[in-house]
């Protein structure tokens, strides 16, 4: 920390913006690593979304304290920091008490342990207890935000039923005997007016250790003003880092559904509006929360939650949310314009690498571009790229989309790096425009459905004699036909065959990675493990590159599992690959 | 107000000056674009004596103030007989590839003015037989004998039926509705020209997942019958909506069975032209029999994906009609955005158009 500021290791000022996941529990975990599903809430597809997708840099993994029971436990957990690590999201690690009001020995105890599990890890965060409740003061202390009520909240003590508690100073003090220097995010009462009373102007913040972070959870139905939420958590801001979890839209909760603005575009406002204080004012966030209905509408597509089709307080939607104004807010655009993606799905692309873009493409009709030289105009529609040196030129189309959809295009591989603009031009004059980042590398893997999912490639096995077997790794059947059938193909890995003796690449299609410099650039991880490069390029198509990986017989019959790359500190979208053991299948 | 066109006078070059996003109208060579053409076909279009009794005139069925459509779902000719079918807009209709609602064969604008004159199923301006006795008319009124040879002085004698039809058809190519606050949002800039619900409605109408409006709907005429100079010869695509599934013969009534009644194709019993959504708002009764009263009611059969009819001689479940266009098949749409959509639609409400006194009834 430096004042009021989280700074990351160069010194550099850094906000936390990120989401929450749904409580981590082993059979949740085991679920999505061992049954082959891909897009759980703890699966690559997952948090390659939040990384990439809605550009975040965090996420927050609630723990229940009685649930840390065994090495399983930590060891699956540890899993799932090191995926996220590994996506380059933080990992905020929070201790749940159900019921408790303020920690028993039991957060402690799960500190004890957890903070010296993770104390190696740089890249985690400890969030000391999550919701204490105001109610666990006792009435003599005077109220949760008098002077006594704030130190019934550092130390503990009886409660007004006449149990002993510790305090959240007790608990950062227990993470730091385990030997963990990570910052720790304290948070404050559960209630409207959070911090309101803990410190006043001049005075030393209230946890008395270097390295913390005051959370808040300010709620609409009492922090729907800068002025309130000055009041509440800003003037905190003003001398330590403060972070407003849980912020977003409750709509399932029809008392707080109520304030909220029923026109869309007006809803749509309120929250910029949020996220603007935030950013004004240094303060870190995390929305609530990666799961349908609030962040995304459905977790295999992967779709961000809308305000646009209205709502029904208190009925549970899947697609109604803030998903879609905070990811344009994430990208610099606005909800309903146009927004730009790489095959990887984040928002910087690479120099003679594909982007997509989203929005009111307006083409005269669906068109796809043919050829290895993809045309310049597509469906009356056109599109330039104007780089940092403010040189126009114009972006070769792969498929331009009537109305409202996407676009995919080729940048210009003279493209400066930098902040460049794109914009569509359509027949009748009109146009739109979006900016992005141009990069040198910015990977991204092709697979079968909108990047995500099994990866698109060829293996090679090749025996010690010389022979050579090819195989495709992944299929999909074709969509299915009528009312109840999904109208996207169901895409499976095929199990790439690793036997003693022989030598297995796989050769995958992918875009962003023909100006990665040299092979020491690339690298390549399956289920967590670095595998060889042995060569990458383009493939003679426009935007379209190969990746060559070779297959380490310690990965044999490690079944499917993530496959990302990292390109100069770029991470790739995570596509699914399956590793069998060359044996037919029982 | 926007100025869209320019004229020089007399018979010499006219000049389009259209507003951005407005491709050039496809004239034909036969019949070039003249502003004195123009001022002649619009005292025409509104001269009652142009009807057998003095009672109509083109106007009565194309209303300025309804977007040249007349309000009525079967609107009655001169003599009182109800035409089959809604009077279509003539708003942008030299954007038109083709004509009326359900004949592929109609491509001039020339052709068609003389069908109201002289229809006899059923009469409309009830002129058949009378051509003599109106280009006497014509000759004996002395805004005509100025008008006539200014329009075409080239011509041995100006005052024919020909040259009557020609000047109605420029008349007509010159009503263009180009300055919606959907265009004003969209060409010029105006950020605040139309509302976020009507935003929002855009986004829909433009999108697959909400039953893709614009595909038949598309363009800037919002219509995929559009032509223009050096558009590409795209085929003219008829819909059958769903609007009706009666049992026997012909799952559509008679008379109007689409452009069947020129094919004597089954498969296209039930289909008509996607008209323009330019000034929607304003062109109630919708549908090609005006069968719908609303602009909501069209919303709700899209909705639906047909209309269901449950008694009477037209009972029927439209959404099963074998002829339907396959990409209507129902939306998903909550109130937000039935609301959005139709703020949307209300937003190509061109009200300019309304009062141009260029269109307006200079008698």
């Amino acid at each position: 920390m430096a004042g009021n500021r989280i700074v990351d290791a160069a010194g550099r000022p850094f906000l936390i913006r990120g989401t929450q996941l749904a409580e981590f529990r082993l059979q949740t975990e085991a679920y999505n690593y061992r049954s082959g599903a891909d897009v759980g809430p703890y699966s690559g597809t997952a948090l390659s979304a939040i990384r990439l997708r809605f550009n975040m840099n965090a996420v927050r993994v609630p723990l229940n304290v009685f649930d840390a029971t065994g090495p399983a436990y930590w060891a699956d957990l540890s899993k799932l920091v090191r995926s996220a690590n590994e996506i380059e999201l933080l990992a905020i690690l929070t201790a749940r008490e159900p019921g408790a009001g303020m920690p028993s020995h039991k957060t402690a105890e799960f500190w004890a342990h957890c903070a010296a599990f993770f104390k190696d890890y740089p890249n985690v965060i400890f969030d000391v207890f999550e919701d204490p409740e105001p109610a666990a003061v006792p009435k003599s202390a005077g109220g949760a935000q008098s002077a006594a009520g704030w130190n019934f909240w550092r130390h503990g003590g009886e409660t007004g039923d006449g149990r002993e508690v510790i305090g959240i100073q007790d608990l950062v003090q227990v993470i730091r005997a385990a030997g963990a220097k990570q910052p720790i995010l304290a948070m404050s009462w559960k209630d409207d007016r959070m911090f309101e009373g803990a410190s006043r102007t001049g005075e030393a913040p209230p946890i008395a250790d270097a390295n913390i972070v005051y959370e808040v959870s300010p709620r609409l139905a009492a922090t729907r003003t800068d002025a309130e939420r000055e009041a509440h958590f800003g003037f905190l801001a003003k001398r330590a880092p403060v972070l407003a979890n849980d912020w977003g839209f409750h709509l399932d909760d029809a008392a707080e559904c109520a304030l909220v603005p029923s026109d869309p575009t007006a809803a749509g406002e309120w929250v910029e509006g949020s996220l603007n204080y935030f950013d004004a004012h240094g303060i870190s966030w995390l929305v609530s929360a990666y799961e349908p209905g609030k962040l995304i509408q459905e977790a295999s597509l992967l779709a961000a939650t809308t305000l646009e089709n209205g709502w029904t307080c208190g009925h549970v939607s899947a697609e109604a949310g803030l998903g879609r104004v905070v990811q344009a807010h994430m990208r610099s655009t606005v909800e309903r314009g146009l927004f730009i993606v790489s095959t990887g799905g984040g928002p910087d692309v690479a120099r003679g690498g594909y982007a997509i873009a989203y929005g009111p493409v307006m083409a005269e009709r669906d068109a796809t571009g043919k050829g290895p030289r993809l045309p310049l105009t597509l469906g009356g529609v056109a599109v330039q790229v104007t780089d940092s040196l403010g040189a126009t030129r114009p972006a070769g189309i792969a498929w331009a989309a009537a109305g409202w959809g996407q676009i995919n295009f080729v940048i210009p591989a003279e493209s400066a790096l930098g902040p460049a603009r794109m914009t569509i031009v359509r027949k009748d004059g009109s146009r739109i425009s979006t900016n992005f980042i141009v990069t040198e590398a910015a990977p991204g893997f092709f697979t079968h459905v909108s990047c995500r999912g099994p990866a698109s490639g060829t293996a090679t096995r090749v025996s010690a004699d010389g022979r050579r077997w090819q195989s495709e790794i992944s299929f999909c059947t074709p969509p299915g036909r009528g009312p109840n059938a999904s109208p996207y193909a169901d895409c499976r890995t095929i199990p790439i065959p690793v036997t003693k003796g022989a030598t297995t690449t796989v050769r995958l299609r992918g875009s962003g990675l023909r100006y990665a410099g040299s092979l020491s650039n690339v690298e390549v991880t399956i289920a967590g493990r670095r595998v060889p490069v042995v060569a990458f390029g383009p493939t003679g198509e426009d935007g379209v590159d190969q990746i060559t990986i070779e297959i380490p017989a310690e990965l044999r019959g490690v079944g499917e599992a993530d496959l990302l790359c990292h390109v100069n500190g770029r991470v790739s979208n995570a596509v699914r690959i399956g590793i069998g053991t060359g044996k037919p299948a029982s | 107000m926007y100025s869209f066109q320019t004229a020089r006078g007399g018979a010499g070059e006219y000049r389009w000056s259209l507003p951005k996003g407005f491709p050039r109208p496809r004239v034909p060579s036969g019949n070039p674009m003249s502003a004195a053409k123009a001022r002649l076909g619009r005292y025409l279009f509104y001269d009652k004596r142009m009807s057998v009794n003095g009672t109509e005139a083109c106007a009565s069925c194309h209303r300025q103030d309804l977007a040249f459509t007349n309000g009525k779902a079967l609107p009655l000719g001169s003599t009182g007989q109800a035409h089959p079918r809604k009077a279509m807009s003539l708003v942008n209709v030299a954007y038109s590839a083709v004509l009326t609602w359900s004949n592929p064969d109609l491509h001039s604008l020339e052709q068609q003015a003389l069908v109201p004159m002289f229809s006899e199923h059923p009469v409309e301006l009830g002129l058949l037989g009378r051509e003599g006795s109106l280009i006497d008319l014509l000759r004996s009124d002395a805004v005509y004998r100025e008008l006539f040879p200014k329009a075409f002085g080239d011509s041995k004698d100006p005052f024919t039926m020909a040259n009557l039809a020609k000047a109605l058809a420029v008349f007509e190519r010159t009503i263009i509705s180009a300055r919606s606050p959907y265009d004003r949002f969209h060409f010029d800039g105006e950020r605040d020209a139309i509302s976020g619900s009507a935003q929002r409605g855009e986004s829909l109408f433009f999108s697959d997942q909400f039953g893709g409006c614009f595909r038949c709907h598309g363009g800037f005429n919002f219509s995929d019958a559009t032509d223009y100079a050096g558009s590409p010869d795209a085929a003219i695509r008829y819909h059958n909506t769903g609007l009706y599934n009666m049992a026997g013969k012909f799952s559509y009534p008679m008379p109007n069975l689409g452009i069947f009644e020129h094919t004597r194709k089954p498969e296209d019993v039930g289909k008509f032209k996607a008209p323009s959504l330019r000034n929607v708002e304003l062109t109630a009764p919708y549908m090609h029999d005006g069968s719908i009263a609303t602009l909501e009611g069209v919303l709700d059969h899209y909705v639906a994906g047909g209309r269901t009819i449950k008694d009477g001689p037209y009972a029927g479940l439209g959404h099963d009609n074998p002829n339907k266009d396959p990409r209507i098949t129902g939306i998903g749409l909550t109130p937000q955005n039935r609301a959005d959509l139709l703020a949307f639609l209300r937003s190509l409400t061109d009200t300019d158009l309304l009062h141009d006194a260029r269109f307006a009834n200079p008698w």
